[in-house]
This record gives C-alpha cells, sequence and structure tokens, in this order.
C-alpha cells in the first residue's frame, strides 16, 4: 500500500517534470542556422545578450571570473583601487598589468575599456618626458581600446573612441609633428597589409567611425547618448583633417584629391537622416528645398484672402498695451531692464504665424477656412523642421566645412597654401627672410583671391580666419627680422580687423586707422569682440585633465 | 626605485628606532616589551575576568594562579623530541591532504601565465618577477592558512588530541610542534616554488635576436676608413636593438627593455648572443637628500608640482635651486676601477623631469651634476647632461677631476672629507622647467650582487609572511575551530595587508570617520567631507567611535605589516638588491610573531578543555 | 608499579562534579554529581552504566581532558589537569582516535616519542608490543585499512607504549568478536598480574563481570552501586544448590525439603544470577526514584572494599 502511493508519488513528480520540461525546451531552443530558436534565444540576441554576440570569449577571462568564486565585484574594486594606486605612485608596469587583469575580470564593461585607454593615452603618456615614450604610452592606450574591441565586437561607443583617440590625440596633440611621423613608421602597430599610404592616423581614425557608423547603421546597435549629428561627422571631419594634415607636410596633389573626397563625403554626411531628440528626422541637405517651400507656402496662404497679412498685423498692434508699443518701437539695444519684457510681449504679439493667418484668413473668407487651415499646418511643420536642421547644422557647423571642402580644392587656396608652405620653408630652415617675404606676399594675394571667390569665409564662424591668422603672424616675424611692417597695401587688412585675437597687431591696426584718418571710429573698433571670436580647444588639446571626454569631444566639433 | 619607507640599520632600528636614544621608547625593543606587557596583562585579566563569572573569586584566583605558575613552568619542559614528532605528524597530515596539489596549481598558474604576461613590456623583467613572487606569496598564504588553521581543530574534531594530550605532551609541544611541521613542509614547497620560478623568469625573458644585414652600415673614422659597423637587431620578443660593432664585429648592443646582448663575429655575420642584465641586484650607497631654494638658500623640500604623490620634490631651472645628497663613508674602496686601471666614482641618479611649458619637444631638459666636499666647499666643475625623464642615468666620475677654478684636483683627496663625506649637487638648466626628486632617486653604485641571492632573499621575505601567516592560524586554531580560525586569520592577514589605512581610521585621519561613522555615511549616502549636525545619536555614534578607534589603535600594534614584505619582493622586481638591515629586521620580527604567537596559543590551549565537544 | 605498593589509592576523586555549560556559560547538562571514588593499586576497576550516565566524564576528568567543576580527581596523587601525571599512564580511548594515514608502526613510535622514550628502547618496545596484540603481520599497513578489532589492539599496544603503572581502557572490548573479546580480556588480566592498575569502562556486563575485581555503577551521573563483583553479585536470600550424580528421587526430595520448610525452589540446575539483572534493577529502580542511592546490604560485604556510600557526606 505504502510502496504503491509512493510509486504514484514518483510517477506524479515525473509528469510533472516532463510538463515543465516542455515549455521550457520550446521557449529556450538555442538558435541554430537555420532556425532562429526558442522565445528566449530571440529575446536574446535582440537585446545583444549573449555573450558570443559581443564579442571574443576568451577562455582565460572565464576562468578568471569564476576563480573570484563570486566575489568578482569585489575582485574587481581591489583591482581599481590598485590601478589608481599604481597611477598615483606612477608605476605603470604594474598599472598596465593590473589593466590586463581587469580586462579579465569585466570584459564587457565599456566604460572600463573608455575609461582606461584613455588614462593610458592621455594622463600616462604625459608623465614621460620623451616624445617616444609619449608615443608608446598613446598606442599603448590605442592598442588597449583595439583589445576591448575583440571582447566587444561591433559597439559604436568603443568603435568611436578608437577613432577619437586615433585622431585627435595623435594628430591634435602638441606633439602631433612627432606622432605622426612615429605613427606612420610604426611597424609594431598596423597590420603587414596596411599599404604606407593609409598608415595616417587620421585615416584610421576614419576608418574607426565608419566602422561604428556601420555598427549601427547595418547591426542595429544603440548610439547610447552620443548625439547623432556629431557621430555620423566623425569620419568625414577625419577625412578633413587627413587634408589638412597633409596639407601642412606640403602634400598639395594628394590634399586636393582628398579635399575632394572630404566634400563628397561631407555631402553624404548631410543626406544622412538624422533623427532629431524630438523623434523628427532630419536631413541637412534639404534646408535650401525647405527654406524655398516655407517661402512658397507663406506667400500662398497669405494669397488666400486679399491684405490678409495686414490685416493681422493691425490687429496685433491694436492689442498692444501702452508700455509694450513703446518698447516695441525702441531701439533694442536702448532698452530699459523693465522694458526688456514689454519688447518681447510685444513682439510676440506681433509676430504673424501661421496660425494668426489661418484664423484670420478663415474670417475673411470663410470657404476657405479649411485650405487656409491645411496650409498652414504645413507651412508651421516646414518651419519647425528648417529651425531644427538649422540648429543641428550649427552644432557640426556644417555650412563651413562644406565650403572650406569647396574652395580648398579651388586652384588659390592651393596656389596659396603651397606659397606658404615654401615661404615658411624658406624662412625657418633657409633662414632667408627676404625670399620668405615675396612668398608670403604672393601667398596673401592668393589668399585674397581665395576670399573674394567665398566671401562667406570672412564670416567668424569658420577657422580659417585664424588659420590665415597664423600665416599673417608668421609673416610679421618675418617683416620685423627685417624690420618692416605691414604695408598698407597689405590685401588681407580685413582678416587682421576680425581675427587678431591674440592683438599682436593691435598697435599696427590703430596705427593704420590714424592713416585712414578713421579716428572716430576707435572707439568702437578698438576691441574686437571676443563673442565672434572662435577659441579653438583643439589647439590645446593635451589632455592631462580627465575632462569628460564626450563633452571634449562634442566641444571640437561645434566650432 | 621608490623607497617610501627608509630602511634603519639594524642595531639602531633595534635599540633606539627614529628617536635619540634608547630611553625615547621608539626602538624596537621597547615596542616588543611594550606589546608582550600589554597582552600578558590582558591575558591575565580577562582570564580572570571569565573564571570569576564561571566559578566565583575564589576559585577564580587559584585557576589563575595555577594557570599563570604552572604555564610558565611548563613552558620550559617542553621537549625537542616532543616537538619533532608533533611536527613531523603534521607534516605527514598535510601530505596526507594533498598539499602537492598546490604546486600543482603552481606549476598551472606558471603554464598559463605565459600566455598573458607576453614580454611586450618595457621592463619585462620587473613584470615577471612581480608576477612570479605574488603568485608564489598568494597561494602559499593561502594554502599555510588553509593547513595551519584547520589542523588542530580537525584533530579535535576526530578527537584525535584526546589520544595526544593522554601522553605527557604540553601545549606548548603541540603549538610548536605545529608551527614547525607546517613552517618546514611550507619551507620545502616554497623552495620547489622559488626554483620554478627562477627557471621560469629565466626561461620566459630568454630570446635572442638576428643581425637584420640590410640594416648594417660602414662606420668610418676621420680619415675615411672602416672602424666598425652599426645597424639594428632583427624585431623578437616586441624589440629590436640598435648596436655598433667594432671592425672585428664585436661589440654590444644597445639597451632597449632592460637588457642588452654581446655580440661576437662568426666569419662575416654577427651573431648576437643571449640577453643580458635582465635580473639585476644593484646594491646602492645612498645618501641624505636636502635642496636649495631658488635662492640658493637650504630647505627641506623643493617645490610642489602638484601630483596627488608628494614623494619627489622639484627644483626650478636655471636658478639656484638644486638637490645635493650627502654620502657616507666613500672611501677608496668606493670607487670603482676601469680596465686601464684608474679609478671612478659610479654615481647613479634617476630625474624626473616636469615641464611648465613643452618647449622644444624633440630636446631633452639640460641638466647639471657635480661633486662637491662638504667641508671644503671646493666643487668638482659641472658636468651637464641631457635628463632621461625615469630612467637611471649612469654618471662615472674619473678620480682626476678639476675643480670649478680649473685646478686639477681628485675626488679622493680634494672632494672626499676626512670621515668619508661626499656630496652630489644636481640642478636643472633650462628657465621654467623642473627636476623632481626623492632621496633614493640618487645613490652611489657598489658592486652589484648576485641576482640569485637577491632573488632567494626576496623568497625569504615570502618565507617570513608564511611563518607569520602559519604563527597566527596555529594560535587562532587553539580556541576556535577551523572555519572561524581561518576568516580570523584572514581578516588578520588582510588587515596587515592594509595595516596603514586601519591605522589612518584609528587615529582619526582618514576622511569619512570612524567604523560607525562610515557605516552610516556609506548607508544615507552622505558626502565624507559634510559634517554631522549635533544630536544625542550623532553623539553616542562618535562615542561608539571613540571606543572601536581605540580598540583599533591596540589592534594595530600587534597586526603583522605585510606591507613591508611586499616592499621587499619590490627591490627584486625593480632590480635592487635587499639590503641586509632589512632582511634582518624582517627576520627579528617574524621570529618575534613565531614566539608571541605560540605563548599566546600555548595558554589558550592549555586552557581550553580539549574534550568538551 | 614500584612507586605504589598494593593496596594504595591510585586514583582518588572527592565529591568530583562536572557540569557542561554552553557558550553562555548556562549550565547544560550535570554529567557527574560529587563522585566519591578511590581505585586501588593493582586491581581492576570496572565503570560501569548506560550511555550518558557519567563514565566517559569521569574518564575524561581524570586524564585532564575536561576540568572539575567542583571537587578534586587525583592521578598518582596529583591533579588530573597536571600533564606529568601522564608518563605513568596508558589511555585506550572508545573508538581508537589514532592518526588514520600512519600505520601501525608509525603510529607506536609517535606515541612513543610523545613520551620522549629513546629511539633504541622505543624500537625495542614496539616489537614487544605489536607481538602482543598480534598485529605483528599488519604493522606496515596503515590505520584506515584496520578491522574494527585491529583498531582497538593497535589502540591496546599504544596505551602500553611507556609501560604504565595505570591503564584507562573505554569500551575495550567493543567491537571485537568473541575469540577477540577473550584476547582482550586475557591481556587485562595478564596487565593486572604484571601488578598494573586497570580501569576500564563498559557498557558490555558479561565483559566486566569476567575481568573486574571491583565495579562501580553509574546512572545519570551519580554513583549507584560501588563493590567487589562477587560480592555484588551475591544474592543472599537465593541459596543455590550445586550437586553432583543426584538421583531424580533425590531430587524430589530435595523439592520437598524446600517445600515443607517454606522455600521457593526458583532453579535447580542454573548457578548464580548475573550482572545483567543487577544492572537492570538499579537502573529500573534508579529511574523510578531518581536521586535516591539504592545501597543494598551486600554492597558493603567485601572485605577490603572502601567506600562509604557518596550519600554518607
Amino acid at each position: 500500500m505504502n510502496r504503491r502511493s509512493s510509486f504514484y508519488r514518483k510517477v506524479t513528480y515525473g509528469v510533472v517534470i516532463a510538463a515543465l520540461l516542455f515549455p521550457l525546451s520550446l521557449l529556450s531552443a538555442p538558435a541554430t542556422v537555420d532556425s532562429k530558436g526558442g522565445k528566449l534565444a530571440q529575446l536574446r540576441a535582440e537585446n545583444g545578450l549573449s555573450q558570443a554576440g559581443l564579442g571574443e570569449i576568451d577562455p582565460a577571462s572565464e576562468t578568471i571570473k569564476l576563480a573570484t568564486l563570486g566575489l568578482r565585484g569585489l575582485a574587481v574594486q581591489f583591482l581599481w583601487n590598485n590601478a589608481n594606486h599604481y597611477k598615483k605612485v606612477e608605476d605603470w608596469t604594474n598599472l598596465t598589468a593590473t589593466l590586463e587583469q581587469l580586462a579579465k575580470l569585466q570584459p564587457n564593461f565599456i566604460t572600463f575599456w573608455k575609461f582606461q585607454s584613455w588614462n593610458l593615452s592621455y594622463n600616462v603618456s604625459v608623465e614621460f618626458d620623451d616624445y617616444h615614450d609619449r608615443y608608446y604610452w598613446v598606442r599603448r592606450g590605442i592598442q588597449f581600446l583595439e583589445e576591448g574591441l575583440n571582447y566587444n565586437r561591433d559597439n559604436p561607443t568603443l568603435q568611436w573612441e578608437h577613432g577619437w583617440v586615433l585622431g585627435q590625440k595623435i594628430g591634435r596633440a602638441d606633439e602631433k609633428v612627432q606622432y605622426r611621423r612615429l605613427f606612420k613608421t610604426d611597424d609594431e602597430y598596423h597590420p603587414v597589409d596596411r599599404p604606407p599610404a593609409e598608415r595616417d592616423n587620421w585615416l584610421v581614425s576614419k576608418k574607426a567611425y565608419l566602422d561604428s557608423v556601420r555598427s549601427v547603421d547595418e547591426l542595429g546597435k544603440s548610439l547610447g547618448k552620443k548625439s547623432p549629428a556629431i557621430f555620423y561627422s566623425s569620419a568625414p571631419k577625419s577625412q578633413m583633417n587627413y587634408a589638412e594634415a597633409i596639407e601642412d607636410e606640403g602634400l598639395f596633389d594628394t590634399a586636393v584629391a582628398a579635399w575632394k573626397l572630404a566634400g563628397q563625403d561631407w555631402r553624404e554626411f548631410g543626406n544622412i537622416p538624422i533623427e532629431h531628440s524630438t523623434g523628427k528626422i532630419l536631413v541637412f541637405n534639404d534646408e535650401e528645398y525647405l527654406q524655398g517651400e516655407v517661402e512658397r507656402l507663406r506667400a500662398e496662404l497669405e494669397g488666400i484672402a486679399d491684405g490678409l497679412r495686414a490685416e493681422v498685423e493691425a490687429e496685433a498692434r491694436a492689442q498692444l498695451t501702452e508700455e509694450q508699443k513703446v518698447a516695441s518701437e525702441t531701439d533694442p539695444s536702448k532698452l530699459t531692464e523693465e522694458q526688456t519684457e514689454a519688447y518681447y510681449e510685444a513682439k510676440q504679439i506681433l509676430e504673424v504665424t501661421p496660425a494668426k493667418l489661418a484664423a484670420k484668413a478663415a474670417e475673411l473668407a470663410p470657404e476657405k477656412a479649411r485650405e487656409a487651415k491645411e496650409i498652414a499646418a504645413e507651412l508651421m511643420e516646414k518651419e519647425l523642421l528648417t529651425r531644427y536642421i538649422h540648429n543641428y547644422k550649427d552644432t557640426t557647423n556644417y555650412d563651413y566645412w562644406a565650403l572650406r571642402c569647396a574652395f580648398e580644392q579651388s586652384k588659390p587656396a592651393v596656389a596659396a597654401r603651397s606659397l606658404l608652405y615654401r615661404a615658411r620653408r624658406q624662412f625657418l630652415e633657409e633662414a632667408d627672410p627676404v625670399a620668405a617675404k615675396a612668398l608670403y606676399e604672393e601667398a596673401f594675394d592668393r589668399w585674397a583671391e581665395v576670399f573674394e571667390e567665398f566671401p562667406k569665409l570672412k564670416d567668424g564662424e569658420g577657422t580659417t580666419g585664424d588659420d590665415v591668422m597664423v600665416f599673417i603672424t608668421e609673416y610679421n616675424d618675418v617683416l620685423e627680422q627685417l624690420d618692416e611692417e605691414v604695408p598698407e597695401d597689405f590685401p588681407l587688412w580685413e582678416i587682421i580687423e576680425n581675427f587678431d585675437s591674440e592683438q599682436v597687431f593691435q598697435l599696427q591696426l590703430r596705427e593704420r586707422r590714424q592713416r585712414l584718418g578713421a579716428i572716430e571710429q576707435e572707439d568702437a573698433a578698438e576691441s574686437v569682440d571676443p563673442s565672434t571670436q572662435s577659441v579653438d580647444p583643439e589647439a590645446s588639446d593635451d589632455g592631462a585633465e580627465q575632462a569628460d571626454q564626450d563633452d571634449a569631444a562634442e566641444a571640437d566639433e561645434v566650432d | 626605485m621608490v623607497v617610501e619607507n627608509e630602511v634603519l640599520p639594524y642595531l639602531q632600528w633595534l635599540w633606539r628606532g627614529d628617536g635619540a636614544s634608547f630611553v625615547d621608547g621608539k626602538g624596537a625593543l621597547v615596542q616588543f616589551a611594550i606589546i608582550a606587557l600589554t597582552i600578558f596583562v590582558l591575558g591575565l585579566v580577562g582570564g580572570f575576568l571569565v573564571a570569576l563569572v564561571r566559578q566565583g573569586p575564589v576559585r577564580a584566583g587559584e585557576i589563575t594562579y595555577r594557570t599563570l605558575v604552572g604555564g610558565f613552568g611548563d613552558l620550559f619542559r617542553l621537549s625537542f623530541r616532543r616537538i619533532a614528532a608533533l611536527a613531523s605528524l603534521a607534516i605527514k597530515e598535510s601530505l596526507r591532504r594533498r598539499v602537492w596539489v598546490a604546486l600543482v596549481v603552481f606549476a598551472m598558474i606558471l603554464l598559463f601565465a605565459s600566455w598573458y604576461l607576453g614580454v611586450n613590456n618595457r621592463e619585462p623583467a620587473r613584470l615577471y618577477l612581480s608576477f612570479v613572487t605574488a603568485a608564489t606569496s598568494y597561494l602559499m598564504l593561502l594554502l599555510s592558512l588553509v593547513l595551519a588553521a584547520f589542523s588542530l581543530p580537525t584533530d579535535i574534531k576526530n578527537k584525535t588530541l584526546y589520544t595526544v594530550t593522554t601522553k605527557p605532551v604540553r601545549s606548548g609541544d603541540i603549538v610548536l610542534g605545529r608551527i614547525l611541521g607546517f613552517t618546514v613542509l611550507g619551507t620545502a614547497l616554497l623552495a620547489i616554488m622559488a626554483a620554478a620560478s627562477w627557471f621560469f623568469v629565466n626561461g620566459a625573458l630568454a630570446h635572442t635576436h638576428t643581425v637584420d644585414t640590410r640594416s648594417l652600415e660602414a662606420i668610418r673614422g676621420a680619415d675615411g676608413e672602416t672602424i666598425g659597423k652599426e645597424g639594428e637587431t632583427s624585431r623578437d620578443a616586441f624589440h629590436t636593438h640598435p648596436f655598433s660593432v667594432d671592425a672585428e664585429g664585436y661589440g654590444f648592443t644597445d639597451q632597449v627593455s632592460e637588457h642588452s646582448h654581446a655580440l661576437t663575429a662568426d666569419g662575416d655575420a654577427i651573431v648576437v648572443g643571449p640577453a643580458e642584465g635582465y635580473l639585476r641586484a644593484r646594491v646602492p650607497l645612498r645618501g641624505k637628500i636636502s635642496f636649495l631654494n631658488p635662492q640658493g638658500v637650504p630647505v627641506a623640500k623643493g617645490i610642489s608640482v602638484g601630483n596627488e604623490w608628494s614623494y619627489r620634490s622639484f627644483i626650478q631651472g636655471s636658478t639656484q635651486a638644486a638637490a645635493v645628497w650627502t654620502f657616507d663613508g666613500v672611501n677608496e674602496s668606493t670607487l670603482m676601477e676601469y680596465e686601464d686601471g684608474s679609478k671612478y666614482l659610479p654615481v647613479a641618479a634617476i630625474v624626473r623631469v616636469y615641464r611648465s611649458y613643452k618647449g622644444i619637444i624633440e630636446q631633452a631638459i639640460q641638466g647639471s651634476i657635480q661633486l662637491r666636499n662638504p667641508e671644503t666647499g671646493v666643487k668638482s666643475t659641472l658636468r651637464v647632461f641631457p635628463a632621461k625623464d625615469f630612467a637611471i642615468d649612469s654618471f662615472e666620475f674619473a678620480n682626476e677631476q678639476t675643480d670649478t677654478d680649473q685646478n686639477d684636483i681628485t675626488i679622493l683627496d680634494d672632494l672626499v672629507t676626512e670621515d668619508g663625506r661626499i656630496e652630489v649637487i644636481i640642478q636643472c638648466l633650462d628657465r621654467g622647467q623642473y627636476f623632481g626628486f626623492a632621496q633614493a632617486d640618487c645613490f652611489i653604485r657598489l658592486p652589484e650582487g648576485s641576482p640569485l641571492w637577491n632573488f632567494v632573499k626576496g623568497f625569504l621575505s615570502i618565507w617570513m609572511q608564511m611563518v607569520i601567516v602559519i604563527a597566527v592560524a596555529v594560535m587562532m586554531s587553539t580556541f576556535l575551530s577551523g572555519p572561524i580560525a581561518m576568516v580570523t586569520a584572514i581578516t588578520f592577514i588582510v588587515l596587515g595587508f592594509f595595516r596603514t589605512f586601519f591605522l589612518q581610521i584609528a587615529l582619526g585621519e582618514s576622511y569619512g570617520g570612524g567604523p560607525v561613522e562610515s557605516l552610516v555615511r556609506l548607508v544615507t549616502q552622505m558626502n565624507v567631507m559634510s559634517p554631522f549636525e549635533r544630536t544625542p545619536s550623532v553623539d553616542a555614534m562618535k562615542a561608539i567611535d571613540g571606543v572601536l578607534k581605540g580598540a583599533m589603535r591596540a589592534v594595530s600594534n600587534v597586526l603583522p605589516d605585510f606591507s613591508t614584505y611586499l616592499d621587499r619582493v619590490r627591490y627584486v622586481a625593480e632590480g635592487f638588491s635587499i639590503p641586509t638591515d632589512a632582511v634582518l629586521h624582517d627576520l627579528t620580527v617574524s621570529l618575534a610573531y613565531v614566539v608571541g604567537m605560540a605563548i599566546v596559543g600555548y595558554f589558550c590551549l592549555r586552557t581550553r578543555e580539549v574534550a568538551k565537544s | 608499579m614500584s612507586g605504589t605498593s598494593p593496596g594504595t589509592a591510585v586514583i582518588e576523586t572527592r565529591a568530583l562534579s562536572k557540569v557542561y555549560r554552553d557558550f553562555w556559560g548556562r549550565q547544560k547538562v550535570r554529567a557527574l554529581k560529587a563522585l566519591d571514588l578511590e581505585v586501588y593499586q593493582g586491581e581492576i576497576f570496572g565503570l560501569l552504566g548506560p550511555n550518558g550516565s557519567g563514565k566517559s566524564t569521569t574518564i575524561k576528568l581524570l586524564l585532564g581532558l575536561l576540568f572539575p567543576t567542583d571537587g578534586q580527581a587525583l592521578v598518582f596523587g596529583k591533579e588530573a589537569t597536571d600533564v606529568s601525571k601522564n608518563e605513568r599512564i596508558g589511555y585506550l580511548p572508545e573508538e581508537s582516535y589514532l592518526y588514520k594515514f600512519l600505520n601501525a608502526e608509525e603510529t607506536l613510535d609517535f606515541y612513543g616519542r610523545l613520551f620522549d622514550i629513546p629511539a633504541e628502547v622505543r624500537k625495542e618496545r614496539i616489537e614487544k608490543l605489536l607481538k602482543l596484540v598480534g598485529i605483528d603481520r599488519a604493522r606496515k599497513r596503515q590505520l584506515r585499512e584496520y578491522s574494527k578489532g585491529m583498531t582497538r589492539r593497535i589502540g591496546l599496544a599504544q596505551a602500553l607504549i611507556n609501560d604504565p603503572e595505570l591503564i584507562l581502557l573505554d569500551e575495550p572490548t567493543s567491537g571485537l568478536d568473541p575469540i577477540g573479546t577473550r584476547e582482550m580480556k586475557d591481556m587485562i588480566l595478564q596487565l593486572r598480574d604484571q601488578g598494573k592498575t586497570v580501569v576500564m569502562c563498559s557498557h558490555l556486563l558479561a565483559d566486566v563481570q569476567d575481568v573486574c575485581d571491583r565495579i562501580a555503577i553509574l546512572h545519570q551521573g551519580e554513583l549507584k552501586e560501588l563493590g567487589r563483583v562477587d560480592s555484588l553479585l551475591t544474592v543472599e536470600d537465593v541459596t543455590q544448590v550445586r550437586a553432583r550424580n543426584l538421583s531424580d528421587d533425590c531430587k524430589n526430595e530435595l523439592r520437598d525439603v524446600i517445600q515443607r520448610h517454606g522455600g521457593d525452589l526458583l532453579e535447580m540446575d542454573n548457578p548464580t544470577t548475573t550482572l545483567e539483572d543487577l544492572f537492570l534493577s538499579i537502573v529500573r529502580d534508579s529511574e523510578e526514584r531518581p536521586g535516591r542511592r539504592v545501597v543494598g546490604p551486600q554492597s558493603t560485604a567485601g572485605g577490603d572494599t572502601p567506600a562509604p556510600p557518596a550519600t554518607a557526606n
């Protein structure tokens, strides 16, 4: 009896187990070549949860993780502390060894790779005095990141970071001349099959950026918190930096081709649909078309009824209080503090919005009310898009760089650059200021042509003005050696006036103005408004500072 | 290398420490005595109190008296034969528990280590040595901990100890027998590991190169005749060496990654020899550092350039600021001899460079070094050198020098004082740039010791750690059950590794307050800097912390400072000979632990009812 | 055996008590209550009692493995906690608490060293003892491979390694087969014949009855009975008749005679009562009236039996 009941119990257990196993087997079937597997496998693949999906699985890493007996967190904490300590006491050998151990313990922790590779490339490298040593540590940092990429295949954050360090650290540091030279000849770093022409840090960086773009576009990985505008602009920007760098090195033919490619890349970037933070999709190159549309629609809306716009304006004006009226008619720069508010209120009231137009149109011509409403809606939508695109373009300085790509390919620009290059060599290496002066002057004539052809370059938005200013300063040095001053017929006085942020030419400018009899304007012109000056953060990019990289990155991309 | 804690001469350490005389009480002997006395009193009072609670005052007094008298009497009835028997039992027991598995584990570690260590490092010897010593010490500490902590409790649990204690065995025999047994066993294992490590390190570092014949270029003399060749070796083990050889094809490669190779000619070919100089045992004669400020006034420290680590302080370039080392005991035998018989003073220095502006990137900052007689003030002429950041730079001063007035002088006669003192002065020459120094950064090189012997000394420090751990664990196991004894011993050891930090908390020098306060801050996620508002509960918290801190201070007095041993091993890794004073110092401390722990363990076991389950 | 003359007390306990306490010092068990006992030179003394009666505690107290809560335990006139008394003691633990990873020779050598016996003497004794206990052939085998019987034998051998004057045997025959038991008993008797004092505790009554001169019966930590085995087992109101060559008539006649005198014929052909009966009756009695001391009139009957009953205090 007893035995029988125990037998039944066992049978029941068996049945229950089998019953539970059945859905489990359906849920958790592993993915195979010809099937997507069970629900769990699918979820895992969808969310990128499986380790195999992340990248290389290292048996050593797994062993070490197991060997910590569940105390991985503690071990990691201990090692991070050690790493910080070793960094503090300048024990680089043990620092790298500790980082290797950490890498085994938390290979899929992205921040670890990001932070510690940055540490090596930026913070450890500057501790050394010999630039060879510095370069060695910059490269260690890069290689560390590459190790991280092995464990975290197709991780856009790391890939982008990789591009950043390769580009900015090597190509923008104070030691960029030496770094770039060492990088080109670094047989240890480059894969054997990378041709010498491609062993340029900016090109390698561009490749890394493109990898991260591919991970996002083709593999659907998440960008994280990175701004898409900056993310997508990075690769073409590397191409431009490449062109710029080889120009400095005197490779003008290659540079023109590089600028051409950069121009293409930039245009393509302009065609990429970018998601605005509100979820709207923006395409940079659509701005012009959209602006046209806005104008067209506005005209159409205003044309729905005669005198529609005038009517709206009149009505708005009537709404104004006395105070607002006074404020709205005052020169904005002479507003008192109380008036400011009134002024903006007035402006808001006076603004002729599509909604107001549509409402008025419905009043004036009720039969067209529906049409007016539709047009107004479309107009508003397009206005909004235009504004978003404009803002986003601003963050990447899209228009300037487009212009830059264009003018750098122009004959006068290439001639100017090549002349400058020669002038500089003439002065610094041949110590021949007279010849240098002649070359400089010829070059500035070319530059004048460039500015004539691309007048927008004179705006304060780009870096070209500052670039040229560097040359003018060099030219000034040459002149000083010859005991001369910038001549009256110098073609780029305008540039000096707008871009002399270091105020080297303060005195010369004042003298010139006096000569021109423009003394009465002295007050206004004496101080160049600093807000129009773009201070280039890249120039002083030598980060012993542990600044947030992303901030730095964005700051850089903005100019 | 970095020497943050100066090693005092042994007798000085023992007698007066860093105090002026014995009476200051900074000597190790006084410290030992204080600790011994404290433990004695604590044990006595504690034992009495326990007995008082259990047995009442009269009996408690009697028990305490008897334990004391009988206990100390029995201490002198130890028998070596019994201790040896118990020791060999401990060894046999350990062997039964398959301690040799530790060797297998160690072999595995070495085997797999070579996958991950790689030679792709600028100081491979240091990395390898650090690795083997760390692996060995962690493994040995763990092993001896487990063996020692579980042995006695297992004996009690299996009741095998009953049989033993019914023989005329003193508790001291049992405790000492264990300590001795595990020490002997551990020594054997450690010796095997040391030998394996030695071969592993040498094997892993061994490599050679071939000569890339395409890179060979002739060196021509003034008259255009070939006086040698220069070139580069092949890339092996992640590096190449530039080299130059004489006309016959003999020479040395440049030092890369801390080693070089000898080159010999074989017909027309040049053959690269094995790597040399990876393992070193530099013996430095260390001096005392002092600084001059930019106005040339002596100051205790140089300028801080804002490093978190205040080990080095800096001198400003192109001013009168200087770092001055005074060396003691320099005489004729300190000088080394060139092949031609002339003598020189070998000075080595590490210069840390701090640039306040980048200057010319490809150019090193210039420094100057000169010798001075501290009494007469005679100085040798300024010798200018380009600063090699981080590396040990060698300066050989020939005995024949000229002074700053261009008079011929010799080091021994004019620069060294009667009592054997000499000064080395280093300055930075570039305006606005800085050199950083610590005391250990400049030394006179004495003849190097044997790397193998230094390696042995390094393992000796591991051995000493092991002995302390065994003694502590055995002591713990006399009154605690196995797992508890182990956990307690581990705690003891971990605290020993972080003794400095522990002491900081005890002395209230660390941020975040005492244990309870930090717990409160941790749980409430409160910033370590923000002060508490005064409330009764905060006062209570501080009061409890006060008591705990007092207890921690007391505990820290008996905590072994394991970081010292780590520090010793670092000497080996960095290619410096471990000073004999340090070895003696460590041996004395270890001995004190063994004796202390054995006595405490003896009393614990003696007062324990073995058969009480 | 030379130190003490026959008749002197080798072991003496005075109001020996043991209370087991828990970690906090709270009383858990009173394992032994005011035991007074004396064991004399040259006798075999048996401690008898059911499990948990306190006999093991007594032995452990005598060996110094436990410390008395109250009272005194003296061995050779010294406190039991004094280690030096161990020189003259041999102890066979209950289960052989020996190191299983040693072989017989090593075991004896190890314990010999603990007595600080010089090497040659040790060697000689080991040889002798291995032969005595009959495990000479298994001397090189590790103890883990030993049978229960062999373990007892090696246990006895180690107890004798120092040629002790006093031997404490904890359950010496447990786990032995009948022949083994017999041999063990013979050895015990042999030891007594050599003038050694033997204290054994056991719950195997037959063994105790066979070899012990005197016994003490413990129950629930209290001494229930103490005396010579022969006198304890003499049932005074029972007459045992043993005769040879009796005819049936004679037997019938005897029955009649007994009946006539108002006697009860219990049994004609079986001998005395057994220790088992005595033991069981004591235990039953003790459980019915806990704490009451059963002192039969026969307990003090023996000539040199000592010991005023414990309740006399």
